[in-house]
């Protein structure tokens, strides 16, 4: 039998929340200007997040704190930091932590 | 720009006329009406289906597609660069350089991107399908992910396609007598003409 990754539950619930349709997803402008400098974008950030997994998980004032480790449709390793608010639907991007371009 | 705010005290979040959705990466113009939430920060209700949108949205018009487009499209639809070429009929490497802009795909070839990429689309939307339009998605799916076209067969092996018609009105699992002329639709009857 294959060993469950650490964080599935929190795994399952994310991708198949995004998959649902049924969340807002939150930035802000510092976000913003840094998916812009890192050349990636909100339809990266959606792969990741549909397709991705936690890998770690915290609190943050009431809400899930979790880093999101995946890639994206082009295969740039990206890992990204969200706050989620089960009770409204949100997810906030706060941070990406990385960006890896492999073999460019 | 007209502005609906709601909410009393503390941070106000105001509902805008139009959003210009830069951070969407798409290289034309992506504006939501009356639909996002900003403050400080901005948030996007169903981002998943927004992108499947655009995608149906940009494959449905028709200027033709730059390589930036087929980048997002792509992207949008989720899909592997490997993995659309193979559907399309096309090399990856192919595909990379028009994407890239160093070659320019082929009318041919972009009609069926469109075509794959629409379908991509419209099933990630998961939308409530009526019968009908699950049939369609379904034809749509053999189309692209079974069917391989047969040049060599025996010319002795006549091709046989078998039709019924079907009344409008389900009919409870009962056999009803042929409807000729009555209200209903024709209907392959996929196990002839399979056989």
């Amino acid at each position: 039998m294959s060993a469950q990754p650490k964080y599935k539950l929190e795994t399952d619930y994310l991708n198949s929340w995004v998959e649902s349709g049924a969340y807002s997803l939150v930035v802000n402008r510092t976000i913003s200007q840094k998916l812009r400098r890192l050349r990636i974008d909100l339809v990266d950030v959606n792969y990741v997040l549909r397709h991705g997994q936690v890998v770690r998980s915290d609190m943050l004032e009431s809400r899930g704190l979790w880093d999101v480790l995946g890639s994206t449709a082009d295969d740039i390793a990206v890992e990204l930091t969200v706050a989620v608010i089960s009770s409204v639907c949100e997810v906030e991007l706060l941070q990406i932590i990385t960006v890896e371009r492999r073999g460019r | 720009m007209t502005i609906n705010q709601h909410g009393a005290g503390g941070e106000i979040t105001r509902v805008v006329d139009q959003f210009d959705a830069v951070d969407l990466g798409a290289p034309f113009k992506v504006v939501l009406h009356k639909a996002v939430r900003v403050t400080l920060k901005y948030s996007i209700p169903d981002t998943d289906g927004l992108i499947s949108q655009i995608a149906i949205s940009r494959v449905l018009n028709k200027r033709k597609l730059s390589g930036k487009e087929i980048h997002f499209i792509r992207k949008a639809i989720k899909a592997k660069q490997k993995e659309l070429a193979q559907r399309i009929e096309m090399s990856a490497e192919h595909l990379s350089r028009c994407e890239s802009g160093a070659m320019v795909m082929s009318p041919t070839s972009e009609k069926l991107l469109r075509i794959y990429a629409l379908k991509t689309a419209w099933k990630l939307q998961k939308l409530e399908l009526c019968e009908e339009t699950r049939k369609l998605e379904q034809m749509l799916d053999r189309l692209f992910d079974m069917m391989k076209p047969v040049s060599v067969f025996d010319p002795d092996d006549v091709l046989e396609l078998h039709f019924n018609r079907v009344p409008k009105t389900p009919s409870n699992g009962e056999d009803l007598p042929p409807n000729i002329d009555g209200d209903g639709h024709w209907n392959a009857d996929e196990l002839k003409s399979a056989a």
